[in-house]
């Protein structure tokens, strides 16, 4: 017994390193991308540093001296190696805009998205679960056809459209709330909500297929020929059949979230990196751009692993190797 | 509460194992229209495309002419959906954008799905090093979330309808080749494969005889079940400014810019908004219902 | 008191809500501590008819009859009553012991499911106790596992000791072996018997189920057609469907299994008379109006006397003499070798855990023969013959073809020409997929014959011809040229597969379980096809766990365990 929840401790252990390490190379491939990218931005980088510094028409040697400050003189590895180096200390460099540290800017604004994110990610959740729930214990009556109705009226509304659609008509026709949400927190619900709508419709359609799979799987019915009861086999059985998944599903899509949280944040003006980086995007402020695009990046790829890796430890045939 | 075991046909279709064939509608298109759902949805599409196709033809008003002096009129005889803020017809207005956040999505799904193809079609065939190093690429274009990738190349191309579809592409082309891939190495491993390798078939013609159609069908429902949320990515980031630029009339971009004149002309963000939603709609009946009739799990 | 019946079925009629009549009218008991086989090939209704007695058929089914387990009809009782009797009352097992198992909860909560549906508390070491009278020792620690850690027999015997945790009256087992080897058959259906439950056991089997059944019942067309103790109807032979069905299994018929002609009936029609008078050798004219009545266990007009038309049907019977084993010429002695494969190992990796499927093996095909290679699941049989039809290049060894070496370890070529000109061709174990979902049924029996080497110009209508003439050679000429795989049943598909085969008239015929996935009836008429597809210059080999089969239809059948070949028979 105890040499047996040894080797199980270890496999988990080993399952873990892997994950880990699986991410670190997905981070390191992932930045290359990210890297790779900014060359392709219109004009010289010593140039528009120049410029963005107040220099309107610098000279040659001026130029010549910001590349060679800049490292862009060298090889593209070490370039690169320098650039990553740089970004592991926490310098993600300057903003065109105001030449604040774009950590620093980008950091004063994360813990707003964060939060508008999270809540949106939990909404999304429970809705998917209990819609999908009542579709599964209805199924092919009246709840499930509504429910269904209303997913696919809900799948088919983008989040962006909802949530200028809310804002008009919520927000400046009814009164509710404020035009300008400015970070209020008690304002985070309406963007919340309608970041969750187009999520949770799509969810709970899968989720519901997954539940009702499981349903119908053999192990249900021999359930049902044990004694269980219908609720006995829709939580005992289906749901965590259907969850494991389903987390894979919230795994990816934690990405999805993050990118239209951006948009909604525009929307409503909520003071997130969102509405921050589409003002940068607008002032060709690359640096602050590049800095989004390093942070949502991570965090997708950070809360992804951990998705992943819950969902090896929840799932018995992954956690516990092969046969005895 | 009641709780039925869904019925499921496999169970009765286990049943009778008979030798009678069942009668089948064989083309996908009739089975299409026999589902109720994609029938709704190929008739808004259907209704959509003469709306932004033939539209412009038949209907006289010049989309990008501005009539300062009859600005945000209300629907009427002479512009049916009134005039923007600029006093440009609405109705035309709505038939060239949708000419362009429709053209485009199809534009966009067309290409990433055809790279996709190619490239996964022949890493999948190779193997070696190309499959290798495509294969790392693709993992690597997918560590970043697909709107993240797209907002990062626009962030560095610059706002523009062209650099929005070019990041669209950049950003979604990895998932068709691995798609194709894995759909590649199945079917090299069939046993109607198998068959026609041993009966001295070349790889080339089993290619196209037994991989590629099965490859196509599977590419067409996934690209279907895309469309809606690529219309919906195209007119949500030109919404935001980083698309179409004014005066290019396109339906996210409309969108963006009536809500400021919501409280007298709430019609200007309504066509819009209604148009994204049918669109949006029309894609995904069709698609899901491309899924049922395709999938080959459903279709057993 | 013993010929109280545990279960009783009176009058059973079940639809199914696509219309398919699947029970039409079932009688029949099951006597306490007794065994009573339902047996039938597929389609025959003997799930649903096992199914309905808990209660487990889609709610939009249609049911009539009666069916009364302790006095209670199960068609009638309300849910609650339902829920007693499952469980507690009557166990249930099923065939794949795998699919039986949440396979996120551990073995010992599934054992415990009965107890835990009910709200009642697990008496102590009740777990431990089940599992280890049917024969596991000392499960301590491997009831805290979860199934898929569990081999498959081991884990059938959990859920049998799950279904009779109770001390049921009634056990009811839907195919419980028919996912498990052969000799663990029959200690699972011992392990079943020894419950000491009535046994209502569902199979198509005859061979096992006659060696441990008390009474056997044979359904067909959603009727019970003949019952009664199961050395008699084995002996007697009474139903012509009965007979028909012994003769096409080979442990229980003396030479090659005989083939039943035709199909049974689409159940979503009327059936008038009888359901088998369409196939039967028998058959009157009373047979095609009038449906017989059970009468001394066997539902037949030719045990009841009738006064008016009794005149046997004159049809067109296939007078094709059947080809028997005995009657082929053995092989010569000194036939020329067709394959060879000579020391051939392969071995799968799969993380850090090594497979070796196949170790040194050595085998010959000669002319003329049929070569037959058993054993028991993943004993690597299917990858020698894969190794063998240079579908996998081996990781030791050589494979040779008419002489010419075809593949060998260290290299990916295939060395030999012949290797992909149609000199072998395979017959697949799931007829289904290995036919192009997509393709009309004509175009994969003439694929072959445009392979480029053949030089074959074919018109679409001398194509479709050669696939017609081929077809009626496989006993399919009723089927649509143009019809899709998805619309054939699985016995058709096989045929098809083997017209395919024929077309390309190779050498050696490579058969992986060519029989495993169809029904005894019709997996007779497929091995009929392929007997006759010998000739001197021609060659089998046939993989299969079915050794009885193997034994009638070989001329030599090879053993193979854990990767080695071990005898030659």
């Amino acid at each position: 017994m105890n040499s047996n929840q040894h080797y199980e401790r270890v496999e988990i252990v080993k399952i873990i390193f892997q994950r880990l390490l699986q991410m670190f190379l997905t981070l390191l491939g992932a930045s290359l991308i990210i890297w790779a990218l900014l060359p392709l931005a219109p004009g010289d980088p010593a140039m528009r540093i120049l410029q963005s510094l107040g220099v309107t028409e610098p000279t040659q040697h001026e130029v010549e001296t910001k590349r060679e400050e800049l490292g862009l003189n060298q090889p593209y590895h070490m370039q690169y190696i320098q650039w990553l180096g740089r970004l592991v200390q926490g310098d993600f460099s300057e903003s065109y805009q105001n030449g604040k540290p774009v950590l620093e800017e980008l950091g004063r604004r994360l813990p707003d998205t964060f939060r508008l994110a999270s809540l949106s990610l939990v909404l999304t959740i429970f809705f998917s679960i209990s819609l999908a729930l009542i579709c599964t214990a209805f199924h092919n009556q009246w709840p499930d056809h509504l429910i269904l109705f209303l997913t696919q009226i809900g799948a088919s509304t983008p989040s962006f459209l909802i949530g200028v659609l809310t804002l008009q008509f919520v927000v400046v026709k009814l009164g509710v709330g404020k035009v300008l949400s400015q970070g209020d927190v008690k304002m985070i619900l309406l963007p919340a909500l309608c970041l969750s709508v187009n999520r949770s419709s799509n969810w709970s359609q899968l989720l519901r297929a997954g539940l009702l799979e499981a349903v119908n799987a053999k192990y249900s019915l021999v359930a049902t020929a044990r004694g269980a009861r219908k609720l006995r086999l829709l939580f005992k059985y289906a749901l965590p059949n259907a969850m494991l998944p389903f987390l894979t599903v919230i795994g990816l899509g934690i990405g999805g979230i993050i990118g239209g949280s951006a948009i909604i944040e525009a929307i409503f003006t909520w003071p997130g990196i969102g509405s921050f980086v589409f003002k940068a995007i607008t002032a060709r402020d690359y640096p602050v751009v590049q800095g989004f695009v390093i942070i949502a990046g991570a965090s997708y790829v950070l809360a992804s692993t951990l998705v992943d890796i819950t969902s090896t430890l929840l799932d018995p045939r992954i956690r516990e190797g092969g046969q005895l | 509460m009641s709780f039925t075991r869904p019925f499921n046909p496999l169970d009765a279709a286990a049943e009778i194992e008979t030798a009678l064939p069942v009668v089948k509608h064989r083309k996908v298109t009739a089975r299409l229209w026999r589902h109720s759902q994609a029938r709704i949805g190929m008739i808004l599409g259907i209704l959509l495309l003469c709306f932004v196709i033939i539209g412009p033809i038949i209907y006289p008003h010049d989309p990008a002419k501005p009539d300062y002096g009859n600005k945000l009129a209300p629907p009427g005889s002479q512009h049916i959906l009134g005039t923007d803020q600029s006093g440009r017809d609405q109705l035309a207005r709505l038939m060239e954008g949708g000419m362009r956040s429709l053209g485009s999505a199809l534009l966009v799904l067309g290409s990433v799905s055809s790279a996709g193809l190619v490239i996964g079609l022949i890493a999948g065939m190779s193997g070696g090093w190309f499959d290798a190093l495509a294969m790392r690429l693709v993992d690597v274009m997918m560590a970043l979330p697909g709107m993240v990738m797209a907002i990062a190349v626009v962030g560095v191309l610059g706002p523009g309808f062209i650099n929005l579809l070019v990041a669209l592409v950049i950003s979604s082309w990895a998932y068709y080749a691995r798609l194709t891939r894995s759909y590649v190495l199945t079917a090299r491993q069939r046993q109607d494969v198998i068959s026609a390798r041993l009966a001295g078939i070349g790889w080339g013609r089993v290619i196209f005889t037994h991989i590629l159609p099965g490859v196509l069908t599977q590419l067409i429902v996934i690209v279907t079940l895309n469309l809606g949320s690529m219309i919906a990515w195209i007119s949500g980031l030109s919404f935001l400014g980083l698309g179409v630029q004014p005066p290019k009339a396109e339906w996210g971009a409309m969108l963006s810019g009536s809500r400021f004149y919501f409280t007298f002309a709430p019609w200007l963000l309504l066509g819009p908004a209604i148009l994204i939603f049918l669109s949006v709609i029309s894609a995904n009946l069709i698609g899901n219902a491309l899924r049922d009739i395709l999938d080959p799990k459903a279709n057993e | 008191m013993n010929e109280i019946a545990t279960i009783q079925y009176q009058g059973l009629n079940v639809t199914y809500a696509t219309g398919v009549h699947a029970v039409r009218g079932v009688s029949f008991d099951v006597r306490r501590g007794e065994c009573l086989s339902l047996v039938g090939e597929s389609g025959c209704g003997k799930t649903t008819m096992s199914h309905a007695a808990l209660g487990l058929l889609p709610a939009n089914t249609r049911l009539s009859g009666s069916i009364n387990i302790n006095n209670i009809d199960i068609l009638a009782a309300s849910s609650n009553e339902l829920r007693q009797l499952r469980g507690l009352v009557a166990g249930f097992v099923v065939q794949d012991p795998y699919a039986a198992c949440n396979p996120l909860a551990r073995v010992e909560d599934h054992v415990a499911e009965a107890w835990h549906a009910h709200g009642m508390t697990v008496p102590d070491q009740a777990v431990v106790q089940g599992i280890t009278e049917l024969g596991i020792q000392e499960p301590g620690t491997m009831i805290r596992r979860y199934p898929h850690q569990w081999s498959g027999g081991m884990l059938q015997r959990a859920t049998i000791a799950a279904a009779s945790a109770h001390n049921p009256n009634l056990i009811i087992a839907d195919e419980p072996t028919s996912a498990l080897d052969a000799d663990r058959a029959d200690t699972t259906l011992e392990a079943l018997k020894q419950t000491g439950a009535a046994l209502l056991l569902v199979s198509h089997d005859l061979a096992v189920v006659s060696r441990h059944a008390d009474r056997i019942a044979i359904c067909y067309a959603g009727k019970v057609v003949e019952i009664g103790d199961s050395q008699e109807i084995i002996k007697e032979r009474r139903h012509p469907y009965t007979s028909g069905l012994l003769k096409a299994i080979p442990s229980l018929h003396e030479g090659l299994p005989e083939p039943m002609p035709g199909y049974p009936p689409d159940l979503r029609y009327q059936i008038a008379g009888c359901a088998f008078a369409p196939r039967c050798p028998h058959a009157m004219n009373i047979c095609l109006e009038t449906p017989p009545k059970m009468a001394n266990g066997v539902a037949c007009h030719l045990y009841v006397e009738h006064d008016h038309a009794k005149e046997k049907i004159t049809r067109q019977t296939s007078t094709k003499e059947l080809p028997r084993v005995s009657d082929r010429p053995p092989p010569e002695v000194k036939a020329k070798v067709l394959a060879e494969a000579r020391e051939v190992s392969k071995t799968y990796r799969q993380g850090t855990r090594l497979t070796h499927a196949v170790r040194s093996a050595s085998l010959q095909i000669k002319q003329g023969e049929i070569v037959g290679i058993s054993g028991p699941s993943g004993c690597g049989k299917s990858t020698l013959l894969r190794l063998l039809a240079t579908m996998e290049i081996p990781d030791a060894g050589e494979v040779y073809l008419d002489g010419e070496l075809a593949t060998r370890a260290g290299s990916k070529k295939i060395h030999s020409n012949l290797a992909r000109k149609a000199y072998l061709m395979p017959v697949f174990q799931d007829p289904i997929s290995s036919l192009d979902a997509r393709w009309p049924i004509w175009r994969t029996i003439v694929e072959p014959l445009t392979a480029p080497h053949r030089k074959n110009q074919l018109s679409k209508e001398q194509s479709r011809q050669i696939a017609y003439d081929l077809l009626k050679g496989v006993g399919l000429e009723n089927v649509d040229i143009e019809a899709r795989p998805a619309e054939l049943s699985v016995g058709q598909c096989q045929r098809v597969a083997i017209a395919r085969v024929l077309a390309a008239k190779p050498k050696i015929i490579i058969a992986d379980e060519p029989t495993s996935a169809l029904d005894v009836s019709v997996s007779a008429s497929i091995l009929h096809l392929l007997v006759e597809f010998i000739e001197q210059e021609r060659a089998i080999v046939i993989v299969s766990h079915d050794r009885p089969m193997l034994n009638v239809l070989c001329d030599r059948v090879l053993e193979m365990y854990d990767g080695l070949l071990v005898s030659n028979s």
